[in-house]
């Protein structure tokens, strides 16, 4: 019985040891043939047609550096909305690899729907500036850490032991950036992303390339607007202004 | 917690305002499986035979599957159980037949994240209320001021109302209004259609069910999900030719528009014909280069075969819509419209009205047909000329309708009762079978004939008109996965692992299509009980008629061959091939004996 209590990653790693293998040192045939595979709580091959692929991975996969078995450090996932069908597929693939649990609602991805509709995804942006940081009152340690910080893999970080629960980090993230951090029930700082070690499921498992892996973070005040920002900057993209289903017809 | 299930079933009486929570039985969860499966199950066990579909003791059941909401392909059909609002026998009007509708979108998943596999409505309200679910916090709340919405309108509010995360189903004015094909709609445009969902949910008084759920669900047996899931995408997506992955993904269902019209398959001037001489105006390629802006997929879907359009130019310009899907066909060739825009709007407006756009399309075709030989005039249809392809016609009609004005009241009911008020042999144009209109596939050609003939829920072109492919869609909808990555790929052998991983059931394939088999016989159970017969299954004149048009002109059917294939039909499914009645030895080998 999988039991989303039981975080236990050890039989799920044996199982895939053969193909987080193949992952390790993909050649580009395997990706052709359509098998990149998950490495979290579930293997999903990329969704991409066959015969189609090749083309898709020329102009646009590049971008997808695991597909050439590379990780990257640091960087930022970037969501295309002009692309994304809100399926909550990277919802599923996050909270599956993060919290081993089938509960999009724990992802650290959400997508927020709009009308017309468009499809919002709020992700860390992993701001250059790093404001949720800055806000945390905590004395930095010898490293220079508070008890929100920037991991090695230079992505956001908490450190459980020395928060105490002010919740200035959410407040700083609400109030200038897209507010995806939130308190969880044991009053610390969750919700934002750590990027997989490099290797984030949710852009992998995406199946319309809505999400990318970007290899640069900017200051945080282009891309990490909040979702009603972003909603009607996509409204204006797709159907040049807020438009009605009644319009005209009534 | 059972694996797959939430494992709860949530009862709501609107009559007395009272709300349980109750255990799910799994004994008869793993005889049914859920969705369509276990819903026909409970509706033959609760309700009142002969009883009226808009009565309060008539239950409604939305219903999810063991599959819904866990992380393969597709994994979002809800499927809603009643007696239907359409469907009656010809022996007895009052009486009704069963319905199962179902639609994709969100609602289920997310209804199992709050812990619930379904929601048993049963009473009616005295005022307009909703039914609001948060996780363990269900309350009935008075919806006033939602009443009288359009769906669009209604869609914003409750965004702004409740949040961008919450997932509703809700009736539009057709269904508060009691037309009696409206439809519960989820996402502005994903209708649970045919036969009236809408209606019953209006009789009940229920504006919208609104729901956001945070709980896990489980998988028993996670190392051999994983396996069955890897193989389940790879058959999808390893699918190609006609309606593989690939054109699935790139133009959804309008992708054979065009196939289908060149076969003689499309429901042309009320299926007059099956090949539209319009079809190069109205077809996916047109669609992809004028309408559409991006697609609009359900959860979990890697598909996405809905698609999002606005109208850049012309009078409807500025117009949001979703089409064109293949069954807009209703709306567009089966009413004579030849321009992308206009069909556009015609189906958003039934989308906005909450009306079946199919049923509403046949109506429309069937009373243009009328309008030109002369069986109505004007004057029968409150002064609105109706000729083919008037759009502005059809517009002024999906209003009356909607709200029940003039002639919307008779309109607003079924083919037969139209045929019944004018008479003059316009039965002949009635294209129905039990009551339901039939949809966008025309009958000559291949065996969709047997599909509307043979379908629980009356004329249905989902059915299919061979046994296999009935039972595989029964399963479908039993698990709640949508039909199309099925069709474009996925093997009944991938759901079934997926079944048995998910909820540790040990199925084999044979008792996957005997359950199919058992959920059929069901279902044909509770049609006799209601009074259907063998007369019932029934094709309607037009389908004796050649086409005259198209490389399949001259195509027709014989009433002979009908009634063989009919004969045929219920052989092959084990029941009395004179009545259609389910032998009682095929009720014992499929377990329904002391149910049936």
């Amino acid at each position: 019985m999988f039991d989303p209590k039981e975080k236990e990653k050890k039989e799920i790693q044996e199982e895939e040891s053969d193909l987080i293998q193949r992952l390790k040192t993909p050649t580009r045939r395997d990706f052709l043939k359509g098998l990149a595979i998950g490495v979290g709580g579930l293997a999903l091959a990329p969704l991409i047609p066959k015969g189609t692929t090749e083309a898709i991975d020329l102009d646009y996969f590049p971008m997808k550096q695991y597909s050439q078995g590379q990780k990257i450090e640091g960087g930022h996932i970037f969501h295309d909305y002009r692309a994304c069908v809100g399926c909550q597929t990277c919802e599923m693939a996050c909270a599956m690899a993060n919290h081993k649990e089938v509960n999009p609602s724990k992802s650290r991805i959400k997508i927020y729907t709009y009308q017309p509709a468009v499809f919002i995804g709020i992700v860390c942006q992993q701001c250059g500036d790093r404001p949720c940081i800055n806000a945390c009152p905590v004395e930095p340690d010898a490293q220079g850490r508070r008890a929100l910080y920037e991991s090695k893999a230079k992505s956001l970080a908490v450190n459980v032991a020395r928060c105490i629960n002010c919740g200035n980090c959410v407040e700083a993230c609400k109030s200038s950036r897209n507010g995806n951090i939130y308190l969880n029930a044991k009053g610390n700082p969750d919700g934002f992303c750590a990027l997989c070690n490099g290797d984030p499921q949710c852009v992998k498992q995406c199946p319309q390339n809505a999400l990318t892996h970007i290899t640069s973070v900017t200051d945080g005040m282009y891309g990490s607007k909040p979702a009603d920002v972003l909603a009607q900057w996509a409204i204006q993209t797709l159907y040049g202004g807020p438009k009605m289903i009644i319009d005209n017809w009534k | 917690m059972p694996g797959g299930y939430a494992g709860n079933v949530l009862e709501v009486d609107l009559s007395t305002g009272k709300i349980a929570k109750k255990p799910l039985d799994m004994k008869e969860a793993q005889m049914f499986l859920g969705g369509r499966g276990l819903g026909a199950k409970w509706l033959w066990d609760r309700a009142t035979p002969g009883g009226s579909p808009l009565a309060p003791d008539n239950p409604m059941f939305f219903m999810s599957g063991p599959l819904n909401g866990l992380p393969s392909p597709s994994t979002c059909r809800l499927n809603i159980v009643t007696k239907s609002g359409t469907t009656s026998p010809k022996s007895n009007p009052n009486a009704a037949g069963l319905l199962h509708t179902s639609c994709g979108g969100r609602f289920t998943p997310e209804l199992k994240f709050a812990g619930y596999d379904a929601i048993a409505v049963t009473g009616a309200a005295s005022s307009p209320v909703c039914l609001v679910i948060e996780d363990d916090k269900v309350e009935i709340q008075p919806a006033d001021k939602y009443w009288g919405m359009g769906n669009y309108q209604l869609q914003m509010s409750l965004d702004e109302d409740f949040g961008r995360r919450w997932r509703s189903v809700y009736i539009g004015p057709a269904g508060e209004n009691l037309v009696r094909y409206a439809n519960v709609m989820t996402e502005i445009h994903r209708a649970c259609g045919r036969g009236g969902g809408g209606a019953v949910m209006g009789s009940k008084k229920l504006k919208f069910i609104i729901v956001k759920g945070t709980k896990s669900l489980g998988i028993q047996n996670m190392a051999v999900w994983k396996k069955a899931n890897i193989q389940t995408y790879k058959d999808m997506i390893s699918s190609s030719g006609g309606m593989g992955f690939a054109d699935w993904k790139r133009s959804g269902t309008a992708t054979v528009l065009a196939s289908s019209s060149d076969g003689g398959q499309t429901a042309c001037y009320n299926f007059k014909e099956g090949t539209y001489d319009h079809i190069d105006e109205t077809n996916a390629e047109r669609a992809l280069r004028d309408l559409w802006v991006g697609a609009d997929g359900c959860f979990m879907c890697p598909i996405a075969c809905m698609h999002r359009g606005v109208v850049r130019s012309g009078r409807f310009s500025g117009m949001t819509h979703d089409g064109p899907e293949y069954e807009g066909v209703m709306m567009g060739a089966n009413c004579g419209i030849s321009d992308m825009a206009e069909w556009q709007a015609a189906i958003a407006a039934s989308d906005d009205y909450g009306l079946c756009f199919i049923s509403m399309g046949n109506i429309l075709g069937f009373l243009m047909e009328c309008y030109q030989k002369g069986v109505i005039t004007a004057s029968d249809l409150d002064g609105i000329d109706l000729k083919w392809g008037d759009v502005d016609a059809m517009l002024a009609i999906q209003k009356k309708v909607a709200y029940q004005e003039g002639c919307g009241k008779l309109i607003g009911q079924n083919l037969r009762a139209m045929v019944e008020a004018w008479g003059k042999g316009c039965d002949d144009y009635a294209m129905e079978c039990k009551g339901q209109g039939y949809a966008a596939w025309n009958i000559r050609v291949g065996d969709t004939h047997m599909s509307y003939a043979t379908s629980s829920r009356g004329a249905d072109h989902l059915e299919s008109g061979n046994i296999p492919t009935q039972n595989l869609r029964v399963m479908n909808d039993a698990l709640g996965v949508c039909l199309f990555p099925v069709i474009s790929g996925i093997k009944p052998e991938d759901l079934c692992a997926l079944l048995n991983a998910a909820t540790g059931f040990k199925l084999t394939m044979e008792d996957y299509w005997k359950t199919a088999e058992r959920v059929y016989a069901l279902e044909k159970s509770f049609n006799l009980r209601e009074g259907f017969t063998r007369e019932d299954d029934y094709l309607p004149k037009r389908a004796w008629e050649p086409l005259t048009y198209g490389p399949k002109a001259g195509t027709k059917l014989t009433p002979e061959g009908f009634q063989k294939e009919l004969d045929d039909y219920y052989k092959g499914r084990g029941w009395d091939p004179k009545t259609g009645v389910p032998t009682k030895a095929r009720i014992k080998e499929l377990g329904l004996a002391g149910i049936v």
